[in-house]
């Protein structure tokens, strides 16, 4: 991710709290009951929690896990015959399981923190050159952390299965074997990772979840508020943005946009978005927007639920393939790009100070 | 507007504090103090200059992310020789490269464990050979944008925030003990020993004369004499406990109280520098403690850890009869030793909560 920070969303927490503070501290008495356990929201916060872990973050992963077994196995067919028509067969489940990724980018903290999950899975565009010098060689290490360049996940997957040429390489009888084996190297390692996510949740980590009702830093409410406002800026970024040429004066990067090759990155902002929308809902069960709510914040909570649909409805009318809309219909990519960052604008700003969350996930330090 | 507004607020609410603690009745001082640090025969250039010095080679230091450093120029700008201070790392500073440059005194002397903390800066130069090259779990190199060795650690912060406190509490506090038993004979042409004495505390806090808390110092065009070291994390992570605010204004009180022989108050004005300068470290670790248990990003997280690390090694230097006991500092330190990568490998950040407990224990609540 690029350095965000808006120092306005900060200042403004600041302010009310030190004036706030400096008025009951004003005869020297040290502060005690400013534990936000033990209040009346208490028992709400809880619902809400064991509805997030239970019915929509657990469940994801399980999902997933589910997902890319059917991948793995329509994986396998391709890799014994490489064909049009085997590679064809892959798709919808590449498709299916990559969006039950996006499903569960979102919690990226705890066990999928813990297993650098995400930063596995899905960090794109894909390493070309590394990849194929990996593979040309045999000398590649999956388990580094990705620093700049993946090697693996959904966008190596989708380099190799869907690139130009791919089903011809793969056919090659002499390095064709190199790069069987490295598909299937990546994909177990995505096994991996998502069963030991699955583990962790359940060993333990439902319960310390669950269990965390303050919304301080490193508290589940915490964690939820950061990365509403995380996946939105990579919606607003990487996603879409950078690839529509944001951050380079307009010059379209289009084959830097997440699920390029297999030319789905426009079902995947939607999924992404879908799930971000699913995230702040809770879904049909006690989420952030019954919390503002019960805050006493239905005027926000409203003017957020329909800027959702407002996004949704905006990325929805980008004629697919989005890597084509760039170029080719760059008014309907720069009217979803603006309510996107809309929509980041309220869940960053307005619903982090209302439930008083720190917004403190970026790499801002200056020094 | 809205500053001035909050400011006026802020001024108001210390006012109200500060007649709320002297319940023996109303106190008539002789004297007034100033709004800012602006007394006569003020002469702490080797404090301002040391911290101008601290902010040139921490910022050479970090360059070591980007680039291959010379060992050499380390040495030089430690010891402050060979004109080692340049445009682009002094170019902005309340003693610029140049003027360093011509100057006799140096970091190397008045930093406490000098040793140490030369070693941390040498091995930021070591390491700065591998700054195109990914780093792993063991072995030295890049994340994202920073460097850090073979366990996560960006050694520049190690350096950087080590030495607010192996450098500035401990001069600091040096200076502070001392002043109750220096000369104060006043005379017109010079500063007594304590006023000498007083000013140079001052000076090493690395705030300028006319600080303003409520001004934003980042703003374009920076000034030259904007809070540095410890002066600048009043701002950065000391907003809560009103860090800047109270030490600014009892480093004012205080010099005016030795002007006038009043020793009660200047007392006072100790104390609270002590109390508020060690609890501006304390906040600032905190800050970085908790903030890593949120960012994923191992960049971000384990750049947090290395400012927690760095100001951990800080408050080795706090002063005695500090809130955070021994037991509680060997804990932490222990905690921060332990590879980040582990660090990053617990999903319910057990050790850093217990860190982040120990402070909240020792101090009370630092940040919002």
């Amino acid at each position: 991710m690029a350095k965000l920070f808006f120092p306005s969303t900060l200042f403004r927490a600041v302010i009310p709290v030190t004036a706030a503070l400096l008025l009951l501290n004003a005869c020297g008495k040290s502060d005690d009951g400013t534990d936000n356990n033990g209040n009346s929201t208490d028992e709400f916060k809880k619902e809400m929690l064991v509805n997030y872990a239970d019915n929509i973050i657990q469940p994801g992963y399980v999902q997933l896990k589910t997902s890319l077994a059917d991948l793995k196995t329509k994986v396998a067919v391709l890799l014994s015959a490489p064909s049009a028509s085997t590679q064809a067969n892959v798709k919808p489940s590449f498709q299916a399981a990559y969006q039950a990724f996006e499903a569960v980018s979102l919690p990226y903290f705890g066990p999928a923190a813990a297993q650098m999950l995400n930063n596995t899975l899905n960090t794109f565009p894909p390493g070309i050159s590394k990849i194929e010098s990996g593979i040309a060689s045999g000398n590649y290490d999956l388990t580094l952390p990705i620093t700049s360049d993946s090697l693996q996940g959904f966008p190596a997957l989708d380099y190799l299965i869907f690139g130009e040429g791919a089903v011809d390489k793969l056919a090659d009888p002499v390095s064709g074997q190199n790069r069987k084996q490295y598909i299937n190297d990546v994909l177990e390692r995505m096994q991996l990772l998502t069963d030991n996510t699955i583990n962790q949740w359940a060993a333990g980590y439902r319960n310390t979840f669950i269990n965390s009702l303050k919304t301080d830093v490193g508290s589940s409410i915490g964690f939820l508020i950061n990365q509403l406002a995380f996946e939105m800026d990579a919606l607003k970024g990487p996603r879409i943005g950078w690839p529509f040429g944001k951050q380079s004066n307009g010059i379209v990067f289009a084959d830097k946009a997440e699920g390029y090759y297999s030319a789905i990155s426009k079902e995947l902002a939607v999924a992404n978005l879908n799930a971000v929308k699913q995230y702040y809902t809770g879904g049909s069960a006690k989420g952030i927007d019954d919390y503002l709510d019960l805050l006493g914040k239905t005027t926000l909570n409203d003017d957020v639920l329909a800027q959702f649909t407002v996004a949704i409805n905006a990325l929805q009318a980008i004629p697919a393939p989005l890597s084509a809309a760039f170029t080719g219909s760059p008014a309907t990519v720069e009217a979803a790009y603006k309510e996107i960052q809309k929509l980041l604008t309220l869940l960053k700003t307005d619903v982090a100070s209302a439930t008083g969350v720190q917004i403190n996930y970026m790499d801002n330090d200056g020094d | 507007m809205r500053l001035n507004g909050m400011l006026a607020l802020v001024s108001g609410a210390l006012l109200t504090l500060s007649s709320c603690s002297s319940d023996d009745g109303p106190v008539t001082p002789d004297y007034t103090v100033p709004a800012t640090y602006d007394f006569a025969q003020v002469n702490n250039t080797d404090a301002v200059a040391r911290v101008s010095m601290w902010a040139g080679f921490t910022s050479w230091l970090g360059k070591g992310a980007s680039r291959e450093l010379n060992s050499d120029t380390a040495n030089y700008l430690w010891n402050n020789t060979n004109t080692a201070f340049t445009a682009e790392i002094a170019g902005n500073l309340p003693y610029k490269y140049d003027a360093l440059n011509t100057m006799t005194i140096s970091l190397a002397t008045e930093v406490a464990d000098a040793t140490q903390f030369k070693a941390y800066a040498d091995s930021m130069v070591n390491l700065s050979e591998f700054y195109a090259t990914p780093a792993a779990p063991g072995i030295a190199g890049k994340i994202g944008n920073r460097l850090v060795n073979h366990s996560g650690l960006e050694f520049n912060q190690a350096v950087a925030k080590g030495l607010m406190g192996a450098l500035v509490l401990k001069n600091v506090y040096q200076l502070l003990d001392k002043v109750p038993t220096d000369d104060n004979t006043l005379t017109s042409g010079a500063p007594s020993e304590m006023q000498q004495d007083w000013d140079l505390a001052f000076g090493y806090i690395g705030v300028p004369k006319n600080y303003d808390t409520a001004f934003n110092y980042s703003t374009a065009p920076v000034p030259a004499d904007r809070p540095l070291a410890i002066g600048g994390y009043f701002g950065e992570r000391g907003k809560y406990i009103q860090a800047g605010g109270r030490v600014f204004e009892a480093f004012r009180t205080g010099r005016a109280a030795i002007g006038a022989k009043d020793y009660s108050t200047r007392d006072q004005a100790i104390s609270t520098i002590k109390e508020y300068t060690e609890k501006t470290l304390a906040a600032a670790a905190y800050y970085y403690l908790t903030a890593s248990q949120t960012q994923s990003d191992l960049a971000a997280k384990f750049h947090s850890l290395s400012e927690g690390y760095g100001f951990v090694l800080a408050l080795k230097y706090r002063a005695a009869g500090s809130k955070l006991t021994a037991t509680q500092y060997t804990r932490l330190k222990e905690i921060l030793e332990t590879p980040f990568y582990d660090l990053a490998a617990d999903a319910n950040n057990t050790d850093l909560k217990e860190a982040a407990q120990i402070f909240t224990t020792a101090y009370g609540q630092l940040q919002p």
